[in-house]
């Protein structure tokens, strides 16, 4: 039931958001700070989840040498997406390295 | 008399160098400084200021502070949300923008020909100032390549304010490649990457806004190309600000030399003048000197272009279907965003559908990553909801965005395109009513390519939620949404402040990991935020 009352709630704020400036108050404009903040909520919010999701799984990962293979394994995955340029190469070598390196090393 | 320029940093600007030149070489006996003024301290220093100042020439990041505290605006400052000149008449201060007709005139000093198709790097105040000096040009069709939608929004207000009116299309700063007979590059040196440059290799004519450091890679390579260079601007617009300080005539090229020793003249690269070479383009003879009585002046309209991405036919089957094709490109980064949202839900701790209806509820995909992620790791409901809700603060700009387009419809058509509006969405949207003469047109192509985005978006995620529940938990698949999010932030770092807000956001996160009720990802992207501005307040 939570989970569907947080969802509700994060949906009606964000349509809300939608139609702000266009039903109610079609003149009114954000503070310039605001405006430009806003360009980096996208890649802030991504690396925010990300670092969270990650540090979590190594803490949970029980030992060192599990939490080693995380590590290189999203190592590889940035610098992956540094070389190519492309954003979805993180999962396409982070994910085989995972499964190799944990199979590599018994985990 | 005393005049200066005021901003921060100024310790670097030639603005001194090239005033006191026009000054000597008139005989003046006036006094220039530089005076180091930091965000929010305009009102205060100008305001301290006797009767002796005649004029201030105003930098980053002081120029919408002038623009606030001058008595009167001039509608170019006004038209361009920014003034870069300050003049002190009978105890007021006027505001005016010098930029905008500074890049007319260093643009026509090198080119023969108006452009007519032209191409902007970035999207700041100073793309909106060189927008609409292109605008004054006559250019019939812009587009902007910026890094994410919301940064093109002044630039795109600068162009609306504009009776020209220019059709306009956002594309990508990573992907699109620069078209026309121009491309403007308002972007630091350091975001120049090779592939960027690559792809303004087609285009005739380079104007880069930067004069330090010197030369930008985008200039570097633009060696058998008309080179307009950052200094050209400063150079221009600095001799009407001396002209409206002086009320005479300013001396053009003693204020250009005074640049060029000012400016890395050992360099090979440095700006090559009118004077010292002509150039050809496209086998035309590209360059003229224009008499200084045409500086400034507003160039002939010339007639909009066809363009190619102008309707072929005005029957609503094909405006819909527009606006379908205009969105499958971007389908390509959409759908595997979805899965991944989908294979998210269904590992998450909480009900498959729940999950899934995070797709049509909430609607953005960064919103619902982290509502899911939150709600998985047992974060308190309300910290969540917040989350999601600062995530999706930009949605307030796109709807102020696009509400002109959509002012006078009916409230039940506002309601549903509203809720149809999200990134993709909002660009194909802004892009087809530019395209297109009439709004309902535009309507359509807006509605075409945002129902094909919300059948897709909720596809996706349905096909992962499916997909996600069946796979066996040995493939770890919960890596699979921090590694795409990892993906798409270290692509989305360019600039400084992008890099200081990434950076920033994970260190603030890892530290976060044990604070209370959940708040490591919201502190996290506010510090994110926060350093960015910090960055952005000292670059300016």
């Amino acid at each position: 039931m939570t989970a569907w009352i947080v969802v509700l709630l994060a949906g009606l704020g964000s349509y809300l958001f939608r139609i702000s400036m266009i039903v109610l108050a079609e003149r009114l404009r954000l503070p310039a700070s605001v405006e430009q903040a806003s360009a980096f909520v996208a890649p802030v919010a991504f690396v925010s989840l990300a670092v969270t999701g990650l540090s979590t799984a190594a803490l949970q990962a029980g030992d060192l040498a599990a939490a080693a293979v995380l590590l290189v394994a999203v190592s590889g995955a940035v610098i992956a997406v540094r070389l190519t340029g492309r954003p979805y190469v993180a999962v396409l070598v982070g994910m085989p390295a995972l499964w190799l390196l944990s199979l590599v090393s018994g985990g | 008399m005393r005049c200066a320029v005021l901003g921060d940093p100024v310790a670097h600007s030639l603005s001194p160098a090239l005033h006191l030149a026009g000054y000597a070489a008139i005989g003046l006996d006036w006094q220039y400084d530089a005076v180091p003024v930091p965000a929010g301290g305009l009102a205060a220093t100008v305001g301290a200021l006797g009767a002796e100042w005649r004029g201030l020439s105003v930098t980053a990041p002081l120029k919408r502070e002038a623009l606030e505290y001058a008595s009167e605006v001039t509608g170019l400052a006004e038209r361009a949300g920014a003034a870069n000149t300050l003049v002190h008449e009978s105890s007021a201060w006027v505001a005016e923008n010098t930029d905008v007709p500074g890049a007319v005139a260093a643009l026509r000093e090198r080119i023969s020909e108006p452009p007519v198709v032209a191409t902007i790097l970035g999207g700041g105040a100073t793309a909106a100032s060189t927008a609409l000096a292109l605008c004054d040009l006559g250019v019939g069709s812009l587009t902007l390549l910026v890094r994410s939608p919301d940064r093109a929004l002044e630039t795109l207000a600068a162009i609306d304010r504009h009776p020209a009116r220019p059709a306009v299309r956002v594309g990508s700063l990573a992907t699109d490649p620069a078209v026309g007979d121009v491309v403007v590059s308002t972007i630091p040196a350091a975001a120049q990457t090779a592939d960027l440059v690559s792809r303004c290799a087609e285009v005739p004519v380079v104007f880069d806004v930067v004069y330090h450091p010197w030369p930008t890679p985008l200039a570097a390579s633009a060696a058998d190309r008309v080179l307009v260079s950052g200094l050209d601007l400063l150079v221009h617009q600095a001799v009407l600000q001396f002209e409206l300080f002086t009320g005479r005539a300013a001396p053009l090229e003693a204020m250009r030399a005074a640049g060029r020793a000012r400016s890395a003249p050992a360099d090979p690269r440095r700006p090559v003048f009118p004077s010292e070479v002509s150039r050809k383009v496209g086998g035309r003879v590209a360059v003229h000197l224009l008499h200084m009585s045409e500086r400034g002046r507003t160039a002939e309209r010339i007639p909009a272009p066809a363009t190619a991405s102008a309707p072929a036919t005005t029957r609503p089957r094909h405006e819909y279907l527009a606006g379908v094709r205009a969105m499958a490109p971007w389908l390509t980064g959409i759908v595997p965003f979805g899965l991944v949202v989908g294979v998210s839900a269904a590992r998450a701790d909480i009900p498959a559908m729940a999950g899934w209806a995070t797709g049509p509820l909430i609607y953005g995909g960064s919103a619902q990553v982290a509502v899911i992620e939150m709600l998985d790791a047992g974060a308190v409901p309300a910290v969540i909801v917040v989350t999601a809700l600062v995530i999706n603060l930009r949605l307030v700009l796109y709807s102020g965005a696009i509400a002109a387009q959509w002012r006078g419809t009916p409230l039940w058509w506002r309601a549903t395109a509203g809720y149809l509006l999200v990134d993709p969405s909002f660009v194909v949207g802004l892009n087809g009513y530019r395209q297109h003469e009439n709004l309902a047109a535009g309507h359509r192509h807006y509605l075409g390519g945002a129902v094909l985005l919300w059948v897709a978006w909720l596809a996706a995620i349905g096909i992962g939620v499916t997909a996600g529940a069946q796979l066996p938990a040995a493939l770890r698949l919960e890596m699979i949404v921090p590694l795409y999010l990892l993906g798409e932030a270290v692509h989305k770092i360019g600039d400084p402040a992008s890099r200081a807000a990434v950076v920033t956001a994970a260190v603030v996160a890892a530290a976060a990991l044990a604070a209370p009720l959940h708040l490591g990802v919201l502190l996290a992207i506010v510090s994110g935020m926060g350093a960015a501005g910090v960055v952005q307040g000292r670059s300016r």
